[in-house]
């Protein structure tokens, strides 16, 4: 636990206007400090210019370590661009379903940011800052209950109709009223759009919301869900049973982002071509091909040949050896995603559950599985997410702690107890037999359950009753935009039970679902902070609902010469394309 | 007669393919799984997942749901794929071309390079060259095709860049006019050379992979035919007739060895065509066999009975013309 004395404050003060520390650093120690968003951002602006601009943070295997001037530019500042204007990029998966309102998984998200647009987006590294996309001003009354966005006038959507207010407008009844997938990003804060949403003038738009919302910006920074698509071609393909013509857009893409799409092969690739109509800076790639390859070892051959130019699914054992590798870059980057066990709240007191926890490998997950990919974290809000509390202590191995709890809860000495995988999965199987051998010094007996893929989520997503279900499940979870409610809510809520929701081992705590439901009508930062840091101490300590066991650490690989790649802890896994480019070698 | 017989399979093929229907949607659906929920995503609400199943018909009996899919496959509509959002006949027509092709080179490689072998082999029994063959035939059958797909990737692509990694077409080379819907015939139908080379070329790895352990089989199957044929009186005749050695071997030995490695090679093609998904998921080869590994992993059951019946009948139809080529090639043999 950090203690909070007044030189600490003043030190990240003076080396962030020294420009001493990095943003990243200065947003680290602001939320460990317990700062404030407001105050964390005044220190982000005070911070030193040097990574502005969205250049790529520094590799950790590039060779351009040293140089001077920065990496791609002259002794002129001019960048040294090269003639190579296509990037490839390698996904693990096809996408089915291209409907940005409707898709709801990592990858189709990742491909949308070619394509769609937000209003505004993530700036950077931070989970708290925005920059413009669709939207080039937006403002909000001083309570939070109105938030205007001035669009870009001269925005079109790919199918050449204009994107104006009114288009906008429709959109976003379309995203709330079809009710699919992502949803409720935007049911949250806005049920009628059609009296919510106004439109002043042509590229003025308003959302009114009915009490104050201090998330109504982040959300509309997700990637999943708000993403505007062409009025007009909604119409034209709208049929009697199909409305927002889901099914149309499902397969084809017309939105108003920097790429059109030129060939849609969901299972085999995805090309996109620079969108000559696009309202802002053109983005430095002529083309973005986005390639599906499902084995992982044929991803790795294609970096290291050259052949790709950009992959987030790289296996952790995969990359320990592409890090030395000069021609790539492996940029590693803290997420938001926190990884669990779940342990069923209908078989296991809060002591044992205590006790449990006190009996988890954390260090050696990490190190030995994880590989390094992940840090330990004390609830599941990851330190970049308004809400995390650092004053809460995280918990670490103690057999001797654990059993003494266990005894107390009742347990004894080869007493047996299940930890359902997947099978295949050697990531859940070698943190069970860690845990197994953990428990195994202590005179606990840990079953190893591995069950087929579909027969887990089906007892994960199912209605099976807890007895019913082991005692153990691995899970992970990272929101869909700066909030800690749209973090926990699905997974631990008593609403969200079986298949109602992700909590598939039925936790259910009547204070905590009180502190949950304030939590979502929350009207303020500190109101917000201030309820998570309670709930959050109730699910880890109080009365546990899971062993939180490490907030994920990502890697994207790219190719050497690629510039102005900005991982974000929230659009994992993506790419702000129009962002990045090629160095001329 | 053979007409007779091509009747009496066709009529047969109706109650295999049926069984094969219900079979497998049984085993589907015996698996606990939820289609809606897989495509809605773990993060979707209840009803988000709701409307899902009830869009897809999901929510309906299941002998209504297999009864409803069958009424379509009567009239060659295999209904809407679950995790491509399209009708799997779109998906088919895409996808089964692909694997077609490979399985065509596969066993031309096979059939092309295992005779001659087997032959050369039977001929030269225990000479170095009979040695080498055996030693081909033993890794063809034993080595696991995805090892030696992976192997050959990284020599030949990643290496020595000789050969590209997959793909039936490099990223943004445009397909040729669909004649057969194969492209190396199309290109060449269409006169377009050096299309006919960029899609061979990218031919060559996973066909070669996809037909190494057919190689082995047919090679072992000529070789041993060969043998047994070679010891036989007639050829004893033939030779001291004065007939050529090859003469005797290609004329007289060869046609009586070919037999039972026709039968082989009419299984193996049945084989290939369903036993393609490693060597597509590798190759990043758009065929059945990948397509066939994505709507399994997303439980989609249009997509999966629809491709089991695609093979099944391939294979049904092969063993017929197997059956067809062995009454032309043994006039002996009489249909019963």
């Amino acid at each position: 636990m950090e203690r909070r004395h007044p030189e600490h404050y003043l030190d990240l003060l003076l080396g962030a206007r020294a420009g001493r520390l990095t943003r990243r650093q200065v947003l680290t120690r602001g939320l460990r400090l317990g700062l404030s968003t407001p105050a964390i951002l005044s220190l982000l602006a005070a911070c030193g210019q040097q990574e502005e601009g969205g250049a790529a943070p520094a590799p950790t295997s590039a060779p351009a370590a040293g140089q001077t001037p920065a990496p791609g530019a002259t002794a002129t500042g001019e960048r040294r661009l090269s003639d190579n204007r296509d990037f490839v990029v390698a996904f693990s998966g096809g996408v089915p379903d291209l409907d940005p309102q409707s898709a709801y998984d990592n990858q189709a998200s990742a491909l949308f940011l070619a394509c769609y647009e937000m209003l505004i987006a993530l700036k950077g590294e931070s989970t708290f800052e925005y920059e413009p996309m669709l939207a080039r001003e937006w403002s909000q009354n001083d309570d939070l209950t109105e938030f205007t966005f001035k669009l870009a006038p001269n925005a079109k959507f790919h199918d050449g109709t204009p994107c104006d207010a009114e288009a906008v407008k429709a959109s976003f009844v379309r995203f709330r009223r079809m009710e699919r997938g992502p949803y409720n990003v935007i049911s949250r804060f806005v049920d009628n759009p059609e009296e919510q949403i106004e439109v002043v003038d042509a590229t003025t738009l308003v959302f009114k919301m009915t009490k104050p919302e201090p998330l109504f910006l982040a959300a509309m920074a997700s990637e999943y869900g708000p993403l505007v698509v062409s009025p007009a071609a909604m119409e034209q393909h709208k049929t009697a049973d199909d409305p927002y013509a889901h099914e149309w857009f499902a397969q084809n893409i017309v939105g108003t982002g920097p790429y059109k799409a030129v060939e849609i092969l969901p299972q085999e690739r995805f090309v996109f071509e620079r969108f000559a109509d696009y309202h802002s800076e053109p983005p430095f790639f002529d083309r973005i091909i986005a390639r599906v390859v499902v084995e992982d070892a044929t991803r790795r051959q294609l970096m290291e040949s050259g052949e790709v130019h950009g992959c987030a699914y790289i296996n952790p054992e995969d990359l320990l050896v592409m890090r030395d590798n000069p021609a790539l870059q492996v940029v590693e980057y803290d997420t938001t995603e926190v990884d669990w066990i779940r342990m069923n709240y209908a078989k296991l007191n809060a002591k044992a559950r205590q006790g449990f926890a006190y009996a988890w490998p954390y260090q050696e997950v990490i190190e030995q599985v994880l590989r390094g990919y992940g840090k330990p974290i004390n609830g599941p809000i990851a330190d970049t997410v308004i809400g995390y509390d650092p004053s809460i202590p995280t918990y670490t191995t103690d057999l001797e702690k654990a059993k003494q709890l266990l005894t107390e809860a009742g347990i004894r000495e080869g007493d047996t107890f299940t930890y359902m995988f997947a099978t295949g999965d050697a990531t859940d199987s070698a943190m069970a037999q860690l845990f197994q051998a953990n428990l195994a010094q202590i005179g606990i007996t840990l079953e190893l359950q591995q069950v087929d893929r579909a027969a887990l989520l089906e007892l994960a997503y199912g209605d099976s009753p807890p007895e019913e279900r082991p005692h153990f499940m691995s899970a992970g979870w990272w929101p869909d935009y700066n909030d800690s409610w749209n973090q926990m809510y699905p997974n631990f809520h008593s609403d969200s039970v079986g298949s109602k929701g992700s909590n598939a081992m039925f936790y259910q705590n009547a204070e905590f679902d009180r502190l949950m439901d304030q939590l979502q009508v929350a009207e303020s930062e500190e109101e917000i902070r201030e309820l998570t840091g309670q709930i959050v101490k109730i699910l880890t300590w109080d009365d546990p609902a899971a062993i939180f066991y490490a907030q994920i650490k990502k890697a994207t690989v790219l190719q050497a010469d690629i510039r102005g790649f900005t991982p974000n802890g929230i659009y994992i896994n993506s790419f702000p394309f129009w962002h990045m480019w090629r160095e001329a070698t | 007669m053979v007409l007779h017989l091509i009747i009496r399979r066709l009529f047969f093929l109706v109650f295999v393919l049926l069984g094969l229907s219900l079979i497998t949607f049984t085993l589907s659906h015996v698996v606990p799984s939820d289609p809606a929920r897989m495509i809605a995503g773990p993060r979707a609400s209840p009803e988000a997942v709701e409307k899902i199943r009830k869009d897809y018909g999901l929510d309906r009996p299941l002998h209504e749901q297999y009864i409803r899919y069958m009424a379509g496959v009567i009239r060659l509509d295999f209904g809407e794929s679950l995790s491509s959002r399209r009708p799997v006949n779109q998906d088919l027509k895409r996808y089964l071309p692909a694997t077609v092709e490979l399985t065509l080179y596969a066993m031309l490689f096979a059939v092309v390079a295992g005779i001659p072998l087997g032959v050369l082999s039977a001929v030269k029994r225990n000479s170095l060259l009979d040695g080498i063959t055996r030693t081909i035939s033993v890794l063809g059958l034993s080595i696991p095709s995805f090892w030696l797909a992976l192997m050959l990737q990284f020599v030949l692509f990643a290496q020595l860049g000789l050969l590209p990694d997959g793909q039936r077409l490099p990223i943004g080379v445009k397909e040729p006019p669909t004649i057969t819907t194969l492209y190396t015939v199309d290109a060449l139908l269409s006169g377009q050379f050096g299309l006919f080379l960029t899609a061979l070329k990218h031919l060559a790895m996973p066909a070669f992979v996809l037909g190494f352990g057919s190689l082995a089989i047919v090679t072992r199957m000529v070789r041993s035919g060969m043998l047994e044929v070679l010891g036989q009186d007639y050829i004893r005749t033939a030779r001291a007739k004065g007939l050529e050695q090859k003469t005797v071997v290609i004329r007289h030995a060869l046609k009586n060895a070919l037999l039972p490695a026709v039968t082989v090679i009419g299984l193996q093609i049945g084989l290939l065509l369903g036993g393609a998904v490693l060597v597509e998921i590798i190759f990043s080869w758009p065929g059945i066999g990948r397509y066939a590994f994505t709507a399994i992993q997303n439980f989609d059951y249009n997509a999966v009975i629809s491709v089991t019946l695609i093979i099944g009948f391939a294979y049904v139809t092969v063993n017929l013309l197997v059956d067809i080529a062995y009454v032309l090639l043994d006039p002996r043999i009489r249909v019963t």
